[in-house]
């Protein structure tokens, strides 16, 4: 039953249909409204991991898997010279037609079996184990994937393992229940450096140390083209940028709030203090914070019980029973991680179904000469191009008085 | 010069393609021949256009509207001549394709002022492959329903056209071009899903571009499987080479322009 080549079409047409209508649906794409209910509903807000397509890719795996099994001792019998039923035969020529007209359609080889371009006979094999490879690999990859988003300020030092620092962590059913236990400092941070023949960009130069093994420290400067590998984690440079203040209270030490922009020109970050009383950090730039040529001066405030207020540079403010101070002013970066264990499977399983994909481009074929009563009767083979063959054959000047009777079940490819 | 060697192209490729229309009207092989030499002439003014703006703007055509659409027309006529040197039946293709090639080169120019800085993330190795091999993807898949267009003509009646070759070989031609344009948009996959693990650490993420991209690979897929396990040819084939060509042409340059996507400044290009 799963070698059926109609649940083949079945199941991929299947599957094209579902891909080729979602990736219209206007709600993946970021920035974009949320989906509606009935969506929601149908499981159309993440269709590919919906289980209507999760059923679909199973059902083809399981096809190709049995089509595979059938396609390799097909295959063999092909490379052994062992020609299928149906291969065409071309009978009552001599020998010198069968063998000029074999030889120009580039069959090669000594007695009576013929082969063109025999290794290519292998494409669709290699082409399917390929996509064979790319289904489970994809699957394995997904299980233990694991990645997030974080935020640094320039001199901030977070350790990735640490509850409340990643966000929107995505991590596979069988992937590890913590974030990797990595320290990540942020030593420079450019939000908007122009690197010759880009755009203005991000780049960000990078301590990164294992807290277990001291000798495990890397530095390395990044942007979005490249990230840096520390273990099995490798950190990538994000888009979100923002200001963040240094913030020096007795009760929490020292610590960094990332603000976030409201307006062009004002960043904010609503805190709770230690006394459970909510306070509100903004920072006012004379020009757009976002302005590549500086943010001119800058003032921070802060607010409680709607009453705002200024804050000189070192200047005390009442944070719950204590008193705290902004020491600095810095810029915050984003950045995500990602362990992708079996990535390299996925790999060879593309590299396959390309090998496959090129090998299936040289036309192949088979051919057996038989000698019959002086004329050569001769059976072949082809993956494409069998009618043309035929066609030719039968216009050849050397036809003699008996032309050839082409065998009615003649096919093109098996 | 940049506009001066555009716009040689240009008439260059309007002149190919008229030739190749009055070589067919009138069977006379030799004109369709000038169109072949016309659409030759017209590479050379079209290499020059594409390496000044290379020069100017510092990176490769992959940015601007101007810039992919008039580098996808010149992939498209440089693969049309390496196809036909090869396969010389196919030169007749030239009246499917040129005209093809001259209505590129107009979208083209609607966008000739845009120049564009490209964003970092354009700093990859992989990211010449990806843009590379769509280009070519989308070139050859043309060939494929241009000699596609053809068999159904020939086969109607064989009489008609002489300078297109036998049906059945067209035929043949169409499948073999379908083949080249299924690696190429393999190649075209594999090669920004490379790119997009350099930079973000993820190989797929069912942005609609790549999702459509994998549609196409698998109706691509289908058509062949009708071919091998059907034993489809012919009319039914041709046919079903159109389905693929319309699955590629969105991929390349509907849904950009239609759904957000991270690909939208290669079309959108502002």
């Amino acid at each position: 039953m799963f070698r059926s080549p109609r649940l083949a079409l079945f199941t991929l047409c299947l599957t094209m249909l579902y891909t080729a209508v979602v990736c219209w649906l206007p709600w993946l794409a970021s920035a974009t409204p949320a989906p509606p209910a009935w969506a929601v509903r149908l499981g159309l807000d993440h269709p590919f991991r919906s289980l209507p397509f999760l059923a679909a890719c199973l059902l083809l795996f399981v096809n190709t898997l049995a089509c595979t099994c059938d396609r390799f001792s097909r295959t063999l019998r092909l490379w052994r010279g062992e020609l299928p039923p149906f291969a065409m035969a071309l009978a009552g020529a001599g020998d010198r037609k069968t063998g000029s007209l074999l030889s120009a359609y580039g069959f090669r080889g000594h007695g009576a079996l013929l082969f063109k371009n025999r290794f290519a006979l292998w494409g669709g094999f290699v082409l399917h184990v390929g996509i064979l490879a790319i289904i489970l690999s994809v699957a394995l990859q997904q299980a233990f994937f694991d990645g997030g988003a974080f935020e640094i300020a320039e001199r901030e030092v977070v350790s990735l393992d640490r509850p409340g620092v990643v966000m929107g962590r995505d991590a596979g059913y069988f992937a590890r229940k913590t974030p990797p236990r990595i320290e990540v400092a942020l030593d420079l941070f450019d939000a908007n450096l122009h690197q010759p023949g880009y755009a203005p960009d991000r780049r960000s130069r990078l301590v990164v140390a294992d807290p277990d093994h001291p000798e495990r420290r890397l530095t390395g400067t990044i942007d979005r083209a490249r990230g840096l590998a520390m273990g099995d984690a490798t950190i990538y440079q994000a888009i979100p940028s923002g200001f963040a203040l240094t913030l020096e209270a007795p009760q929490l030490g020292t610590r960094s709030i990332h603000l976030r922009g409201k307006g062009d020109r004002t960043a904010f970050a609503d805190l709770t203090d230690p006394a459970g009383e909510p306070v509100r950090f903004l920072l006012d730039a004379e020009h757009s914070l976002s302005d590549p040529k500086g943010t001119g001066r800058l003032a921070v405030r802060v607010e409680r019980r709607g009453v705002s207020r200024t804050l000189l540079p070192g200047e005390s403010f009442q944070f719950g029973p204590g008193e705290a101070r902004i020491t600095g002013i810095a810029r915050w970066g984003g950045f995500t991680y990602a362990r992708t264990p079996g990535i390299g499977l996925v790999f060879a399983g593309f590299a396959l179904a390309l090998a496959g994909c090129f090998l299936m481009i040289f036309p192949a074929g088979v051919a057996r000469l038989a000698e019959n009563a002086g004329a050569t009767e001769t059976r072949i083979y082809l993956t494409r191009g069998a009618d043309l063959l035929r066609m030719e054959w039968n216009d050849h000047p050397e036809q003699p008085e008996n032309p050839a009777q082409p065998d009615s079940d003649s096919q093109e490819i098996a | 010069m940049q506009t001066v060697t555009f716009w040689g192209a240009t008439t260059l490729y309007a002149l190919a393609t008229a030739f190749f229309f009055v070589g067919m009207v009138f069977g006379k092989k030799r004109t369709s021949d000038w169109g072949r030499y016309a659409a030759f002439a017209g590479l050379f003014p079209h290499a020059v256009a594409i390496g000044l703006r290379w020069a100017e703007v510092g990176h490769g055509p992959y940015s601007s509207r101007y810039e992919v659409i008039s580098s996808n027309a010149f992939v498209l006529v440089a693969i049309y001549l390496i196809a036909t040197q090869a396969y010389r039946q196919l030169r007749a293709v030239g009246v499917f394709v040129m005209p093809v090639a001259f209505l590129l080169m107009g979208w083209a120019v609607s966008a000739f002022g845009v120049k564009n800085e490209v964003p970092i993330i354009f700093k990859s190795y992989w990211l010449f492959l990806h843009i590379g091999f769509a280009k070519a993807f989308g070139a050859s898949l043309i060939v494929a329903a241009g000699s596609a267009a053809a068999y159904l003509i020939k086969r109607r009646d064989p009489e008609r056209l002489k300078s297109l070759p036998e049906a059945e070989r067209l035929d043949l031609y169409t499948y073999q071009f379908l083949l080249i344009s299924f690696l190429f948009l393999g190649v075209m996959i594999v090669a920004g899903s490379l790119w997009a693990h350099q930079s973000w650490g993820r190989y797929w993420g069912w942005d609609p571009i790549e999702t459509s991209a994998l549609a196409t690979w698998i109706a691509f897929g289908v058509v062949l499987h009708f071919r091998v396990l059907h034993r489809w040819s012919g009319k039914r084939m041709a046919w079903l080479t159109f389905v693929a060509f319309g699955f590629g042409m969105a991929t390349l340059y509907v849904v950009t322009l239609v759904v957000p996507t991270i690909h939208n400044s290669y079309l959108v290009g502002k």
